[in-house]
């Protein structure tokens, strides 16, 4: 009954193998000899970094910019690996880490659940959604004092204004993921038989699971700035205290160590944030633009 | 097939009755509309925007409800969506995150079937469709003659009593709709499933149907079920199919004014 079949019709489908071809193009790239044009791709994005290193380097060498307000970046690197090596500068960082990975932390835990619920029952979410857009849009760092007052200046206050502060981007990219979910596929899944649940699981979820790190990614980022903030403000420890307190004693190339440090934590965060989505929503390099960072601007 | 199940209905529709309230003032889309399908038969519905085509087969698929009388699938009457009615839209609405092998999967799977079970029946079904190398290929990789095929295996893996199509080639360009065309009359051909197609293309009713519905404007309902007695596979340039297409075009002339 079946034997007639028509894969002759279907390859002589004329857009088919343009298409394939044209979308195979970054696996290609990937798998076979482009070595090469992956460390073109790879000399192009980072040559900039490179010359703005450079200059930094030499403009300071020569003492065009002041050699003391600005130091060369060696001597930054040098400051960076004496921290290391003294443990200064490892300590601070892994204080750093302990309380935005907390803060962080909790805020997925929390924000995600109930961005899904959010996002799906859509009359909760319209009776609380103002609320939400009051605390959104009230700054965390003005929240911050209430924190200390409540939670004192310990560790329990600056975890919690991260936390505040991670929530919020991730909760409303979830909802919003949620949300936007073409309704043509939830009625297709019902068509086959899913239930509520399994229109969640099945369609819903995968769904808005782009979104999603587009929330956590944005969420990281506020969370290393919050965390910061508040080690400015109140602490004794962690890099953002390092970098105040360098600044304070004039130990100006231990500052920008600190900072270059805090920006390698957040391309890292960043980082590992893209290559996990890589990982989970392996669909959309097939056809769809990387979510790069184009979309994070949206928000 | 024998005597018993040639009488035998697929879809039994009794006067049906649909009204849409929009700012508060009653749109009827159709009324006392009855329609008996016979098992294997192909069925197509043509009628202007408007006629309530695409509501008349959303009724059928459970996803609206009518405001009055029954309809009947496989003898047993339709209270929501079911699996026993296939269902082809417009747009394949392919899950972009899923091979096509899983998205063709999905309605087994959600049916709680063994997964060689599943395995087997997708593999046949994306080998009738012609697509049997693409089983590992995503939706964002398929031209939309491909994808629509997908979305026509998905629907016949779940074995339906009947096959819903609404506008299922629409979207796509003149050459791979007329070779889609033909593809669907050989799957209804060997498979032997009801088919129910909404289209607004008059000389894809004619290729295709056992029977047109033509459903008339202005919420009457159908107009009538005209019978094409042609010649499978039927030669689109021959004067019998010419004739019976201009008898419908002047029909909606007609209707026009």
């Amino acid at each position: 009954m079946l034997e007639r079949t028509p894969a002759a019709e279907a390859a002589a489908e004329q857009s088919v193998l343009p298409r394939l071809f044209s979308l195979r193009v970054p696996f290609l790239r990937l798998a076979a000899g482009g070595a090469a044009r992956r460390f073109a791709g790879f000399s192009w994005r980072y040559g900039a970094i490179l010359i703005f290193l450079l200059a930094w380097q030499l403009l300071s060498q020569f003492n065009i910019v002041d050699q003391s307000m600005i130091p060369p970046f060696s001597k930054v690197v040098a400051a960076l690996l004496n921290g290391f090596s003294d443990g200064n500068l490892l300590g601070n960082m892994l204080i750093s880490l302990r309380r935005s990975g907390i803060g962080f932390g909790i805020a997925v835990v929390l924000a995600i659940p109930l961005g899904l619920f959010m996002g799906t029952f859509q009359r909760f979410e319209s009776i609380i959604d103002a609320l939400l857009q009051m605390f959104r849009q009230t700054s965390a760092l003005a929240i911050y004092p209430i924190f200390i007052l409540l939670l004192g200046l310990g560790e329990t206050s600056k975890i919690t204004i991260i936390c505040w502060a991670a929530f919020f981007p991730l909760l409303l990219n979830t909802i919003s993921g949620v949300k936007l979910v073409d309704s043509r596929l939830i009625e297709m899944a019902r068509v086959f038989g899913a239930s509520k649940w399994a229109v969640f699981r099945r369609v819903v979820l995968p769904a808005a699971a782009p979104s999603i790190f587009v929330g956590l990614r944005l969420s990281a980022t506020t969370a290393l700035l919050l965390l910061v903030a508040a080690e400015m403000i109140g602490a004794k420890r962690g890099l953002g205290f390092v970098v105040i307190n360098a600044q304070y004693n004039f130990e100006i190339p231990l500052m920008f160590a600190a900072i270059v440090l805090l920006a390698v934590i957040g391309l890292t965060a960043n980082y590992g944030l893209l290559r996990l989505q890589k990982r989970v929503c392996r669909w959309q390099q097939a056809g769809q633009a990387k979510a790069g960072p184009l979309r994070t601007s949206r928000v | 097939m024998d005597g018993y199940q040639r009488v035998e209905h697929s879809l039994k529709i009794q006067g049906l009755e649909k009204a849409f309230v929009i700012n508060g003032q009653v749109h009827k889309v159709f009324r006392g509309v009855d329609l008996a399908v016979e098992r294997g038969a192909f069925f197509v519905i043509v009628g202007e925007s408007g006629s309530g085509k695409t509501t008349l087969l959303r009724i059928i698929a459970g996803l609206e409800r009518a405001d009055r009388g029954s309809v009947a699938v496989g003898g047993k009457e339709v209270e929501r969506v079911g699996t026993e009615r296939g269902m082809v839209f417009q747009e394949p609405r392919l899950l972009p995150w899923l091979t096509v092998r899983k998205n063709v999967s999905i309605g087994l799977e959600l049916r709680g079937l063994p997964r060689t079970e599943i395995e087997q029946t997708v593999d046949e079904y994306l080998r009738l469709v012609g697509l049997g190398g693409f089983a590992s290929a995503y939706p964002s990789q398929l031209s939309g003659g491909m994808a629509q095929r997908v979305g026509i295996a998905r629907a016949l893996a779940m074995s339906p009593e009947i096959l819903l199509l609404d506008e299922p080639l629409g979207a796509l360009d003149a050459m791979t709709k007329i070779r889609m065309q033909r593809e669907l009359e050989r799957i209804w051909q060997e498979q032997g499933v009801t088919m129910i197609m909404v289209t607004h293309d008059i000389e894809e009713a004619v290729y295709l149907a056992d029977n047109i519905v033509v459903m008339a404007k202005d919420g009457e309902g159908i107009r009538e079920v005209i019978p094409i007695s042609l010649a499978r596979p039927r030669d689109r340039s021959s004067k019998q199919f010419g004739g019976v297409r201009e008898a419908l075009l002047r029909e909606f002339h007609l209707s026009a004014h």
